[in-house]
Order: structure tokens, then sequence, then C-alpha cells
């Protein structure tokens, strides 16, 4: 059973579809990266799944529960973060969560016990009493994590939940989502692909508004990914570079000093030795030589590129 | 449940944000100011007179300070008012905070219902505190008078008061800037305390009778006078509450 179930879902600004025709699925207890260029539609898309904005189109459902523009049935099933949140800066961290559980109507003995366990796994507890208006960046994403955790949600939707933060914070906050992982279906967007590298089982890619893919991250790596290979050679190999463009079985080549990264058109390439014949002919002294494993970003461009 | 949260979030909000603060000093400052300005304008205008020229002022009496109250009420502590009430709805949507607040199972009803609710708690705990101050200062500084005839007019201010306070609440949901919706609440006090009293078909319905027919009312209590304009009164609040509701629950939230 999905724990997300989008279908034709658009959204339509005058005559620009910001989302057109969008139709994914999210299985439970996954962590799914939700990616796209940007203005691809990701953050109207969440907002329209949390119900802040009005689909021109579409049904999309949460825990089986049908997400109803200014309806909050739904609401109690999700936790949500959105990009640099915003909370009640004359209030104490600890106020805030307090708040939030009232709105929950959770009882006086569970809410502290509650929010003292979201402090600790947010690492918030020695600053549980001072406003929020003194928080660092990652400490109000931190307490946006916290309660959108407070519902116990089955689904938690996070908009770039890391972008706005220096890398420390970064690590932190992936830390977090990557503690949800066993029991929780989360959905975050993001453009920075590493950390989807990380924590992410499932990926759904868009770009202008439409499904580019959605498919389990191996299997997209598989798939679409070319072979990459890296080579560094004794010296800097600029003479072979144009030549090497060329080739029926090179689709890119980046070239940096003494390396030199090929992306092939596929693994026969490497089987039938294509580059090692072509490299002898140039005659050119080679350090190391191997291929890599295929990462989100390059799935990433690879699909992005190919849709235009 | 929910209803009480969201009140007691913006009370303590008021609190926090200096807002019940700016609104207590501008009402007392009305309230304390109005008696003794009754009392000492005669003297300040006897020790500017010229030698030569005779001043034949009379004696204030409890109704010069009431006039100094319902004018100071009217103008003032009105126009403040409207500028701490313009952010109750667009300064949530300015500052992001409604972008949480709207994922959580809360009805957008109670959230316009408890930025009202919280706000005309406030002003009537403000102004009837004002209000009982100023009798009892007045009443010690000149001769008393009838505590349920005042108490009657001060209910016909506050609901006028509150009657601006719901438009500029009704303004603050409509458009996004605190600043328009303070503009608009401003109009609209111009609108009630002027234009409508000039139209003669409508002039007997207009709210800002309720601040030409206080002395009357202080002295001889309720007079039917004041029937159409408080029926009016009543009426924009409620309309004002309705039309929020209904602009609010098809308002997207935007980024």
């Amino acid at each position: 059973m999905s724990a997300i179930s989008v279908k034709n879902l658009s959204k339509k600004y005058g005559t620009f579809h910001a989302v057109n025709n969008l139709s994914f699925e999210v299985e439970n207890n996954h962590v799914v990266g939700f990616l796209g260029p940007n203005g691809a539609g990701k953050t109207t898309t969440l907002r329209m799944l949390v119900g802040l904005s009005k689909p021109t189109n579409g049904k999309m459902e949460i825990a089986q529960t049908q997400v109803v523009f200014g309806k909050s049935a739904a609401n109690t099933k999700i936790g949500y973060l959105p990009e640099l949140p915003s909370m009640y800066r004359w209030m104490s961290g600890a106020e805030y969560l307090g708040f939030i559980s009232d709105i929950f109507k959770i009882s006086a003995a569970e809410k502290k016990t509650k929010i003292n366990g979201l402090l600790k796994l947010v690492d918030l507890t020695s600053a549980k009493n001072k406003r929020i208006s003194t928080y660092s960046g990652g400490m109000i994403q931190r307490l946006g994590i916290a309660q959108a955790l407070l519902n116990d949600p089955e689904v938690i939707i996070m908009d770039e939940p890391v972008s706005a933060l220096d890398p420390i914070g970064r690590k932190e906050v992936l830390g977090v989502i990557e503690k949800l992982k066993n029991n929780r279906t989360v959905l975050f967007s993001t453009h920075i692909l590493s950390d989807v590298d990380k924590i992410c089982d499932d990926v759904v890619i868009i770009n202008e508004g439409k499904l580019v893919a959605s498919a389990p991250l191996s299997i997209l790596k598989a798939q679409y990914a070319s072979p990459i290979l890296e080579i560094e050679f004794t010296s800097d190999p600029k003479t072979i570079v144009t030549d090497l463009k060329q080739q029926k079985w090179v689709k890119k080549v980046e070239h940096s000093g003494n390396k030199l990264r090929i992306w092939l058109i596929d693994n026969d390439v490497v089987e039938k030795n294509i580059p090692l014949n072509f490299l002898a002919q140039h005659k050119i002294g080679i350090l190391k030589y191997g291929l890599t494993l295929p990462e989100t970003e390059d799935v990433f461009m690879s699909l992005v590129e190919d849709k235009k | 449940m929910v209803l009480f949260t969201l009140i007691r979030k913006d009370l303590l909000e008021q609190w926090r944000t200096k807002k019940i603060l700016i609104l207590s000093i501008i009402f007392l400052f009305v309230t304390i100011s109005s008696p003794i300005l009754a009392k000492i304008t005669p003297e300040l205008l006897k020790s500017v007179s010229v030698p030569g020229m005779t001043l034949k002022l009379p004696t204030p009496t409890y109704f010069d300070a009431l006039d100094q109250f319902v004018k100071g009420t009217s103008q003032i502590a009105l126009l403040v008012l409207v500028f701490v009430v313009a952010g109750a709805v667009s300064d949530e949507k300015n500052r992001k905070t409604l972008e949480i607040l709207l994922t959580k199972p809360i009805s957008r009803t109670l959230f316009i219902l408890s930025k009202f609710k919280a706000y005309f708690i406030s002003i009537t705990a403000i102004f009837a505190a004002s209000s009982l101050i100023f009798y009892l200062y007045t009443v010690s500084t000149f001769a008393s008078f009838n505590f349920l005839n005042f108490a009657i007019m001060a209910g016909n201010v506050l609901l006028y008061i509150l009657m601006i306070a719901a438009v500029t609440i009704l303004a603050s949901t409509v458009v996004k800037n605190s600043i328009a919706a303070g503009g608009i609440g401003f109009v609209v006090i111009i609108l009630f305390g002027t234009i409508f009293s000039l139209i003669e078909p409508i002039k007997k319905y207009s709210p800002n009778t309720i601040f030409s027919n206080y002395k009357d009312l202080v002295v001889h209590g309720w007079n039917n006078d004041l029937f159409w304009p408080l029926i009016v009164i009543i009426s924009v609040i409620i309309i004002s509450i309705v039309v929020s509701i209904l602009v609010f629950k098809g308002q997207e939230i935007e980024r």
C-alpha cells in the first residue's frame, strides 16, 4: 500500500503549467528524494500535498486519506517542514513544541515526554528555553523537524531541508532524517544530490512540472546512468581530448589536470576494451584506470538531459 | 479546545510583542488625560489672557471630561488600534508562520475565529479597565454621575471600537500587507466617522451616532436613536467575521 499517491496532479498559473499531469507513488517506510532542476515544480507539488496550495486538477492521498485543499483531515497523518521554516520567534523552542502538541490534543503527561524526547533527537535540549529569535539557521531547521514529528506522522514531507545550511548544519539534519528511516515514510526535495545518495531508497525526478522518473535509486542507476571511466595520466592528456570527444562510444568528457572522466555509452565499450585500444594508439602514460559507480547526480543529469 | 489553544497563543503573542502594552498605554493616556485636560483647560486659558481682556469661562464639569474621553477614544486611540490590529492575519502570511500551522489539524474557520476572539478579548479588557478608571477618576475630580448610564455609553463605544477592529482584521485577511490593512481600517474610520453621517437618508443608521449622542445617554440612559446604529455596528462585525472566514478558506498560502 502506498504512503503517498499522486494522480494526474496539475497546477496552472494563468497559461503556465507549474505542475503538469504528475503521477507517482511512494511506498511505506521509504525515504524518497524529490528531485528536479530549479523551477521544476517540486515546491508547488509539495505544497499541494500538504494542503497549502490548491491543485488545478488531480487527486492526492496520504496514508489512504484524500488531501482536500482547505480541509485538515490528512493533516493528522503528516509532518511538514517547509523550506526555511518560520516559527513564532517570540516563543522558546519548548513553548513552540508545546503549542503544536496542544493542537494535536496530546495529553499533558505524554506531551512532556514527547517534547523532551524530540528535543534530544534534534539536539536542542540545552536551547529549549531560549527564544526562537536567538536560534541559528541549523537550530531552526532542527526545531522544524521536531515539530514535524510531534504527532508521530506516518508521512514526513520536507522541502529542501538542508539547502540553506552550512556543512555542519547539513550533516546534523541529515543525521536526524537518517534516524527516521526505519519506521516512517519521508519525502524530501533537494538539489544536493550527494545527500540523496547518502539516505534515499527511491527518487522521484520531475522537470518542467512533468514526471521524468520514479523508481528505486539502485534501479535508476543501473538503468540510466552511463558507466564512467576515470583515468589518471602521467601528463596532461589535452592532446587527446578533442579526438576522444569525437569517438562514437563517448557521451561526455570531463578534463581536469592529468585526469579524465569519460561517460561511456554502455558497458560493452569496456568489455570490448575500446578505451584501452584508443589510448594505446596515442601512447600516453596511464597511472590509474577504472570504472566508477554512477552517482545520483549522473542519473539526474542523464535523465533531465534526455528529456530535453 | 483547539480554538482555546489558538486564542491563548494569540493573547500571549499580543503580550510578548507589546501590542497589549501599546494599546494599554494609549487608552490609559486618554483615560487619565481627559479629566485633567477638562480641569486645567480654563486655568490654561486664563493664564494666556491679556490684561484688560475678560474671559468668561464656565466651571468645568464631568461633561467636559466625557468630551475629552470620547474624542480621544474616537481619534487617537482608534488610529493606534487600527495599526496594532492590522497585522493580525497578514503578519502570519508575511512571516510564513502560517505554513507550518495550516498543515496541522486546524480548520481555517477556527484560525480566523481565534484572531477575532483574541483581539476582542484584549480590546474589551483594556477598554473596560480604562473606562472604569476614567469613571472613578472623573467622579473623584468632578461630581458623581450615573454609573449604569456611563456603562451603557462605554459599551456602545466599545462596540464601535470592535467594529473598526473587525473591519481591519478582514482587511488583514484579504491583503498581504499589514500597512495596506491599516490603511483600509483608517479609511473605514473616515467613512463611518464622517461620510456616513453626511448623507441624510442614511444618517440615522450611522455608527458614528454613538459619539454624538453620548451626553444624552449618560444623563438619561438608553434612547431609541441608538438602535439602528447599533444594529449596523453589530452587522458590520458579523459580516467582517463571515467574509474573513470565506476569503481565508479559499486563499492559497503563497511562498
